[in-house]
């Protein structure tokens, strides 16, 4: 699978690239929109929980890092969750092509993961510059956002290769994962810290697959905390079950997915 | 290096068809004790060989198998049993332009369709002159091809496609399209390819093209290959086939008729065994034109050449005979038996019946039949034409057929192919009579 995607990754690139410089083609400002549109968020929350609502968080500093911890989890998750989504509708979506052209069925799902991923890397750059001009703290640390980033889209290509492939068949999968996805992003402590939880549930949350991910942006970016190496083994190893899941289903329904589409 | 191009050893493609999508994922949690699904086998059991530098026809009706076929040997899809191999590099017409990005610029398209195919940005740059040359977009290479028009889409794809020189070309219906001087173009560049010592499979409805093209000729019915070998007589079986496809009634079985007896016809007519049991076939009643009035009936039909035997094809000049068996619902005096030709625009070519040519036709009682037969010699240009047999009444003197009694409709096409020979005998759509006379004293 690895191989393959290797292979095409001049098409890959290419097109998550005119994916992007496209999706608001037409328009006067064009590419200007992608950082317009995170940036326009970040301010939004920033203005908020700093001057509105101003919220005491146990356990976080000032007022303005309220703002910035839940940016630091929000961006993330919005990145996570397209490319899940638009990785379950890859096939679908390009079925044109995988009708008639012998490109590997992965090369798509990949092509989604990289465009998510690519405008993922500019709404957490904004943040950190904003949190930059903002004066939170500089970290270190912050060196490990993007190999966070990037195990955490490896995640979220193996979820969207899986759900994608069972969508081919049953397109009702990409509904449900629609509100699947709604529900999970408030199982994980993103616009809420863990610590409001009660005690059972604060246990139950280290199963989220998602939490190490979001801990380890939260630890990162706002204290300035290096994974320990419990997050990174569960990181990699959710990463590697959800792309071991994914291959192993596109290999046993692979011979239909073109007789669907 | 080997002599075979593609090698094909029992080649099947089942699609299995789900009344529900959610009854594959019974079979699934069943772990396959449970089968929900109609499998519809789109190919079965197909194996042939083509060899370096040949080309091949695939020839067969809608939903033969043609394009599953194309689709398994480019890779779109994949195979239930059976194994194939192509040797080299291939490149699909089926692919056509479907891996252009509109938002990419002509030349950033051919460079990324190319690499798709297995091609190198160098093999693209030393062609891309001829590629250029080929397209005749002129300037609007370096604009998106979205602002292209569909005569200049078609026209890239085809010229990119022409110009990669990969070891096997798939050729598909796709050149049908863009006028009449692109498509001469094409099939220019496709003979040179030939000569060249591409292997080429062309699929096409146009049996003029199979016949003119291709070395060698496979025939798909039902998913099966059912004749192989020379481009004509696979041709020929085709429209036997198509001819049989309608001819096949399965209900109906009532209406299967005794001929009368060989000494019973009134003139000596020689009607040949074959066609004789082509005839008591029933017809299919999605045939018959609503518009008729009934009063008699097409019971039986069939084409033959002038000999006798089954066909549906003849060299422009050549003549088929047209059979027909009719029976009289009512008493009928004044029967007039004729037949329409059409070519593919639509265009009534030529009809006639028996009684604009002064036969009188016996008159008919309830119940009796009649064998009737017209050869016609096609002098028409090659092509495909269709047929409209109908029987009919004369009303009071007037010149005009007035009553439709009976009419065949959606029989497959006649094929009028070219006459063999080094000048073309005529241009245009019919071979008049022509007398030609000189003289050097003036």
């Amino acid at each position: 699978m690895i191989v393959n995607i290797w292979r095409y990754r001049a098409f890959i690139v290419r097109n998550a690239v005119s994916d992007l410089r496209y999706r608001y083609a037409g328009s006067a400002l064009g590419v200007v929109w992608h950082v317009m549109n995170p940036l326009a968020q970040i301010l939004i929350y920033t203005i908020v929980f700093s001057q509105l609502m101003t919220v005491r968080v146990p356990g976080l500093s000032g007022t303005a890092s309220f703002a910035l911890y839940v940016c630091a989890g929000l961006l993330p998750w919005v990145g996570f969750s397209e490319c899940v989504l638009r990785g379950a509708g890859a096939f679908v979506e390009n079925a044109t092509y995988l009708k008639k052209l012998p490109i590997p069925e992965q090369v798509f799902v990949a092509q989604t993961a990289v465009s998510a991923t690519l405008s993922l890397a500019i709404s957490m750059t904004l943040l950190l510059l904003v949190a930059l001009f903002t004066g939170a703290p500089v970290w270190p640390a912050w060196v490990v956002v993007p190999l966070v980033l990037i195990l955490l889209q490896g995640f979220g290509f193996g979820l969207g290769l899986f759900f994608g492939t069972l969508n081919a068949f049953i397109r009702d999968v990409g509904q449900m994962l629609v509100i699947g996805l709604q529900f999970w992003m408030w199982a994980t402590p993103i616009v809420y810290v863990v610590d409001i939880l009660p005690a059972p549930l604060r246990h139950l949350v280290r199963f989220n697959p998602a939490y190490p991910f979001i801990d380890a942006l939260h630890r990162a970016v706002l204290d300035g905390q290096w994974p320990d190496p419990a997050h990174w083994l569960t990181m990699i190893a959710w990463t590697l079950a959800a792309t071991a899941a994914s291959y192993w289903v596109l290999l046993r329904l692979r011979p239909e997915i073109r007789d669907v589409l | 290096m080997t002599d075979v191009a593609i090698h094909v050893q029992d080649l099947s493609k089942r699609f299995k068809l789900y009344g529900n999508p959610w009854d594959r994922v019974l079979e699934w949690v069943s772990g396959g004790r449970l089968v929900r699904h109609d499998d519809f086998w789109a190919l079965r059991d197909v194996s042939f060989t083509v060899r370096r530098g040949e080309c091949l026809g695939v020839i067969g009706v809608n939903g033969a198998g043609k394009t599953t076929l194309l689709k398994i040997l480019s890779g779109a899809l994949w195979p239930t049993g059976g194994v194939f191999r192509v040797h080299g590099r291939l490149a699909s017409l089926l692919e056509l332009g479907t891996g252009f990005n509109p938002e990419l610029t002509g030349r950033a398209n051919v460079f990324q369709s190319a690499r798709l195919l297995g091609f190198s940005r160098a093999d693209v740059q030393g062609r891309l002159r001829a590629i250029l040359d080929f397209a005749d977009v002129g300037d609007f290479i370096d604009q998106p091809v979205k602002r292209y028009s569909s005569g200049m889409f078609v026209r890239l794809a085809f010229a990119l496609f022409a110009h990669l020189e990969p070891d096997v070309y798939i050729v598909d219906e796709a050149l049908a399209v863009g006028d009449i001087f692109f498509q001469q173009k094409c099939f220019r560049r496709l003979r040179e390819l030939r000569r060249q010592g591409c292997t080429i499979l062309l699929v096409s409805h146009d049996m003029e093209a199979v016949t003119h093209l291709c070395d060698r000729a496979i025939l798909l019915s039902g998913g099966k290959l059912t004749a192989e070998g020379d481009p004509p007589s696979v041709v020929h079986d085709y429209f036997a086939l198509m001819g049989q496809r309608f001819m096949a009634g399965t209900a109906e079985t009532d209406r299967a008729v005794q001929l009368p007896a060989g000494a019973a016809s009134p003139s000596a007519l020689d009607v040949p065994e074959p066609v004789r049991a082509q005839l008591q076939q029933p017809l299919t009643s999605a045939a018959h034109a609503e518009s008729g009035g009934g009063a008699a009936t097409i019971v039986g039909f069939a084409v033959t050449d002038a000999e006798g035997r089954p066909s549906w094809a003849v060299a422009s000049g050549g003549s088929l005979r047209f059979w027909y068996l009719a029976e009289a619902r009512s008493a009928i005096a004044d029967l007039n038996v004729g037949i329409h030709f059409y070519d593919r625009r639509g265009i009534l070519v030529f009809a006639v019946g028996t009684a604009n040519l002064g036969h009188a036709l016996p008159a008919l009682a309830p119940g009796e039949r009649l064998l009737c037969t017209m050869s016609v010699t096609l002098e028409l240009q090659p092509g495909e034409y269709t047929l409209l047999p109908q029987v009919g009444g004369l009303t009071g003197g007037s010149p005009e057929p007035g009553v439709l009694h009976d009419r065949l409709q959606g029989l497959p096409p006649v094929l009028v192919t070219a006459r063999p020979g080094p000048v073309t005998p005529f241009y245009g759509l019919v071979n008049l009579p022509v007398q030609v006379a000189w003289t050097t004293e003036v």
